[in-house]
């Protein structure tokens, strides 16, 4: 009954922060490039948002199967298959959940404007010493809302984790898969808990979202 | 002795700055010009915040700019105060001050916190965040972060620009200050033709992107090359210290340093510097000392220079024993008095406006 629970949050924990990492690079640099392809990159982040779940899922299962180019790598280096394994679910999860994390990073980022990093320059601050101690800190919300964005939104994953994961449990049996699989079998019951549970974390983490938000505003 | 030497030039599409100046070791160089004619960018340029400069730029025996290099900003040792302050909103009144005082890259923290929180009187002020102070202290605090990393130049950028009258009254005096204070030059950026008169003491004038004049604030406001001296705007300065009060009257004399006197207006403590500025408009010229008149500052003096015509009027430099004054008189009296250069004169001032220093 929990495995599954235990599964999706390691899942969504895991991916969250990967994309703390990447995307947090990938944001500051959309943010400040001048340029003319910039564009053409933020609609290729953003298209995770408008795809199917099952075209993307299409795609990854080309990409991670051990005959795709990627998954055939892992396998050489690994010895383990990419497809229906955690490993690949993250891989997936982490391109799935890309822009809803990025973009509020970088529509953070972009308020904080070039100003008050410039001001920290003149201070004797090096690059990164002003990204951490002026652009994050003023940032805080983007990241907060990213965070909280990534991680609900990788709960929500169902149609590529069948395309990719299939369902296998303790490794790719996610709770919207398990849900799917209760209502197939008819056992409503334990459909109405797992769902009843995911309900209400969902509004909870919303909910804490917009609280913290709030006070987390930085005055000007 | 001139502590840098600069020869910046930039190129931007629409838009190039190209200046040549020399920054004295003490006091204020002001950087003059109308909006748009370059004197923030060029003050950017000095800070090391604008790529693709070219010349040459030496501060104090060091090289900060030539063809091979161009140091950022964090390698120059620079105090930067934007028109806006640009106090970290996330950090407090005290934090800010400590972040440049913490990244100093001489680590010789030379500055005084102590003496410097007094002298800006931002003591109570420490434990506040930006958005709890008032536009003026906005300002003394980013001075006083830009001072507490030791630099050996301050640079400003218009900062009483986005303030009122009123706080601009208020932060003044700070300023003067500094000036009295500070051991290091100060570049001071303004479109504000007053606050040169107050705090300056050499000049730099810009022009579409150029610079015109570079030189004494005195001489730039009598001179024909600065373009200061206009019929529309001209005005003299002239150093002085008190000599002696007069209660009854509300009078304070003051002496220059060539020997003239005169008399102002306000009780100022005797022995006090003090800057006096005159408009050319409030000098009249009298071919006779008027035995019995209401003005009481009268002088002898001589036309040294006919600097410009317009309008019926005509501006004239008048020497009275080294200390030069500009006025503004019509060209029918001009032609009536029947002046010419060397022609011997008196000055009638009929208002002076001083400022301590």
């Amino acid at each position: 009954m929990f495995e599954p629970f235990i599964l999706t949050a390691k899942l969504a924990a895991l991916t969250t922060l990967i994309l703390f990492v990447i995307g947090t690079p990938v944001a500051w640099w959309l943010a400040n490039t001048k340029l003319k392809a910039k564009p053409v990159i933020e609609a290729v982040v953003a298209l995770p948002i408008v795809l199917p779940p099952t075209v993307l899922g299409f795609y990854f299962l080309m990409l991670l199967s051990p005959q795709g180019w990627f998954g055939s790598w892992w396998v050489e280096v690994t010895g383990q298959t990419l497809t229906f394994s955690f490993s690949g679910l993250v891989i997936a999860s982490v391109i799935y959940s890309f822009p809803f994390v990025v973009q509020p990073i970088q529509s953070a980022f972009e308020s904080v404007g070039h100003d008050m990093i410039e001001a920290a320059y003149t201070l004797g601050a090096k690059p990164l010493d002003a990204f951490f101690t002026v652009a994050v800190p003023l940032a805080k919300r983007g990241f907060l809302t990213g965070g909280v964005l990534g991680f609900a939104h990788t709960l929500g994953e169902f149609g590529m984790v069948l395309m990719v994961g299939g369902n296998i449990p303790g490794e790719t049996r996610v709770v919207s898969i398990a849900i799917y699989d209760h209502v197939e079998m008819l056992e409503y019951g334990q459909a109405h808990v797992m769902a009843g549970i995911l309900l209400v974390f969902a509004f909870t983490a919303m909910l804490s979202m917009y609280v913290v938000n709030h006070n987390l505003k930085v005055k000007q | 002795m001139s502590f840098a030497k600069c020869d910046i030039q930039l190129e931007r599409a629409g838009f190039s700055v190209n200046a040549q100046f020399t920054v004295p070791s003490k006091g204020v160089l002001g950087i003059f010009g109308h909006s748009g004619s370059g004197k923030t960018t060029l003050l950017r340029c000095l800070a090391g915040l604008e790529k693709n400069v070219k010349g040459t730029v030496e501060v104090n025996g060091e090289t900060w700019l030539d063809k091979k290099q161009n140091l950022s900003s964090q390698q120059r040792n620079i105090g930067y105060v934007f028109q806006e302050g640009r106090l970290f909103p996330h950090l407090t009144v005290a934090k800010n001050l400590e972040y440049g005082a913490r990244r100093n890259p001489e680590k010789n923290n030379s500055v005084d916190r102590v003496h410097l929180i007094e002298l800006l009187n931002i003591q109570r002020l420490l434990k506040r965040y930006p958005y709890q102070l008032s536009g003026g202290e906005k300002q003394r605090i980013a001075i006083g972060r830009a001072l507490l990393k030791s630099p050996q130049m301050l640079l400003l950028d218009e900062p009483l620009a986005s303030l009122d009258e009123n706080r601009k009254q208020e932060i003044l005096p700070y300023l003067e200050k500094l000036h009295e204070e500070l051991h290091i030059p100060i570049l001071y950026v303004s479109h504000n033709i007053d606050e040169m008169l107050r705090l300056c003491d050499d000049i730099l004038v810009m022009q579409q992107g150029r610079s015109v004049f570079n030189g004494n604030i005195h001489d730039a406001l009598i001179s024909s090359e600065s373009t200061l001296a206009t019929v529309e705007n001209a005005v003299a300065v002239i150093e002085g210290s008190v000599s002696k009060q007069e209660k009854d009257f509300n009078i304070s004399t003051v002496h220059t340093v060539n020997g003239n006197q005169f008399q102002v207006p306000g009780l100022m403590a005797i022995g006090k510097r003090v800057r006096l500025i005159v408009f050319a408009r409030d000098v009249s010229l009298a071919k006779s000392k008027a035995a019995e008149s209401s003005i009481l500052n009268i002088i002898e003096g001589k036309v040294s220079a006919v600097l410009d015509k317009k309008g019926g009027r005509v501006l004239l430099q008048i020497n009275c024993n080294q200390d030069i004054v500009l006025s503004l008189i019509s060209i029918k009296s001009y032609q009536l008095l029947q002046l010419s250069l060397d022609k011997k004169i008196y000055i009638q001032v009929k208002a002076v406006v001083t400022h301590g220093n």
